[in-house]
């Protein structure tokens, strides 16, 4: 049911050793299809959200390279949704979410739909003026993908987003992206260990071994569908089993 | 932290009992007033002296003050200095130290000797010894802004200005007050030391020299009485300046303490 797409990015034979000589990727070559969320599975410290810094320009790999179907991004062009919410705490929700725009010089005036169309999208519509304390976790991990999603970045890294809450949050959260993936067409990256998130949201998953991390299998998900019900069929079941397996191989060899 | 006194009734109580066991103590073993005055006769010399000792007083705050405001202003914009990059912190954060821990006594004489206004003396004095707890905290909130916001402000493209201005001195605001406040009560002791190191007589001097005068003199209630002068002082800044930062940290509320 997924139609072939074409990449918006390569990575091609990354490797990164950082200083203190710790290999966290070794000769990593994967595509990221258009228009898709791609997932990056494999256990902690695997070198993944190395791979994702590496995507976002915040790192740099020690070989190897990114290679942009089109032009790469510009500075503020890539989303990213780190795993705590990471908001200022003295700030209330707009702010927050306004805040790449405020670095960018955007008014206030004209930043103002953008901002209130991610507050929509992310449900918090009540709750703007609401500093982080007063919201709970779930909440804050929303207003963190509000603020990525405002400025309607190409490309939205998330670095295991939900890894800090609770399942049914998660559950919650998981569903909020599928419905935000469906309103917004952009391409995401999503960092996670878990199988089933893996499964769940994404249309291809890369996964990758223990550190040094190396690409293991890249795996392609067809779902009938992606709704809460898919999570107790045995078509859903089957799908974790056999990324299960990919992980527990390169975890042997 | 704030010391917060949620229920006065205990420190009230044991401060009543503790005045009443004194007077007590120095009317049952009949002690002298010259070695250790009973707190209605010191109460009735700080009525007496109220003119003088006030007087004294304003003058001592007043050096406690002006060293209190330039240790915050210095002691930050010092933090914001060294924060612009390694090399400075390296090359100055030395000298500050040195200004520390040299103790204060010791130069006090240097400094009235070189400053020809007394005044300015002595505020330099308590200055040395309050500006350091705020460039230190300072220095510390500043680095102390989370990693992943400083990502996020070097992926929307911050200048390094926008970073500092928006995320590093907000961070660091809590840290500045915690600083403050340890300099409120070291400013009324640099003012004081140095008053005693100064020493001058005359009609413009502070609670300090009002204490080595009565000392002198035996007059030893009147010296109960400047030094319960100075308690009320510290104890009154450091409450003046406790509720100036939860004032200025309400939007932290939740966040900090």
């Amino acid at each position: 049911m997924t139609p072939p797409s074409k990449s918006l990015l390569s990575i091609n034979a990354i490797s990164r050793t950082f200083p203190n000589g710790t290999q966290a990727l070794d000769n990593v070559s994967l595509d990221i299809p258009h228009g898709r969320i791609t997932s990056l599975l494999g256990p902690s410290g695997c070198g993944k959200s190395t791979l994702l810094r590496i995507i976002s320009g915040l790192d740099e790999a020690s070989a190897g390279h990114i290679e942009w179907q089109e032009d790469a991004p510009n500075t503020g062009e890539i989303g990213f949704v780190f795993q705590d919410a990471t908001l200022l705490p003295w700030a209330n929700v707009w702010d927050n979410i306004y805040l790449p725009f405020r670095i960018k010089g955007t008014s206030h005036e004209v930043a103002k739909t953008a901002v209130e169309d991610a507050v929509s999208l992310v449900a918090l519509n009540s709750f703007e003026q609401h500093r982080p304390h007063q919201l709970s976790g779930g909440m804050r991990m929303r207003v963190s993908i509000a603020r990525a999603l405002a400025t309607s970045p190409s490309l939205l890294l998330m670095d295991e987003p939900f890894g800090a809450l609770d399942e049914m949050t998660r559950f919650r959260l998981n569903d909020d992206l599928l419905r935000i993936k469906e309103t917004i067409n952009c391409t995401i990256v999503f960092v996670t260990h878990s199988v089933f998130e893996a499964v769940y949201l994404s249309d291809k998953i890369a996964v990758i071994s223990p550190r040094p991390g190396r690409l293991i299998a890249e795996k392609s998900i067809e779902l009938t569908s992606r709704d809460t019900a898919i999570r107790s069929t045995a078509e859903f079941a089957e799908a974790c089993g056999k990324t299960s397996l990919l992980l527990a191989e390169g975890d042997t060899a | 932290m704030t010391i917060r006194f949620k229920d006065p009734l205990p420190p009230t109580v044991i401060g009543i009992a503790l005045l009443l066991g004194w007077e007590a103590a120095v009317r049952v073993f009949e002690i002298p007033h010259y070695v250790l005055p009973g707190p209605i006769l010191i109460g009735k010399t700080l009525w007496q002296h109220a003119p003088l000792l006030f007087g004294s007083l304003w003058i001592t705050l007043e050096i406690t003050l002006v060293a209190l405001i330039a240790a915050a202003l210095g002691g930050a914009a010092l933090a914001f200095v060294m924060s612009r990059a390694r090399w400075l912190e390296r090359s100055l954060l030395p000298y500050a130290i040195v200004a520390q821990v040299t103790p204060i006594v010791a130069i006090a004489p240097l400094i009235i000797i070189w400053v020809d206004s007394a005044f300015a003396a002595l505020v330099l004095c308590a200055w040395i010894v309050a500006f350091f707890p705020v460039l230190a905290n300072t220095m510390t909130g500043l680095k102390s802004a989370d990693p992943n916001l400083q990502d996020l402000f070097r992926l929307s493209g911050a200048s390094r200005w926008q970073t500092q201005s928006w995320l590093e001195t907000p961070t660091a605001l809590p840290y500045f007050f915690a600083g403050l406040r340890i300099s409120g009560g070291l400013a009324l002791i640099g003012a004081v030391v140095a008053e005693f190191v100064a020493g001058t007589g005359g009609s413009a001097t502070g609670l300090a020299f009002r204490i080595l005068e009565a000392g002198y003199r035996l007059q030893i209630p009147k010296l109960f009485a400047a030094l319960f002068l100075l308690s009320l002082t510290g104890i009154l800044i450091y409450a003046a300046l406790s509720l100036l930062s939860s004032w200025a940290l309400r939007r932290w509320h939740g966040t900090t303490e």
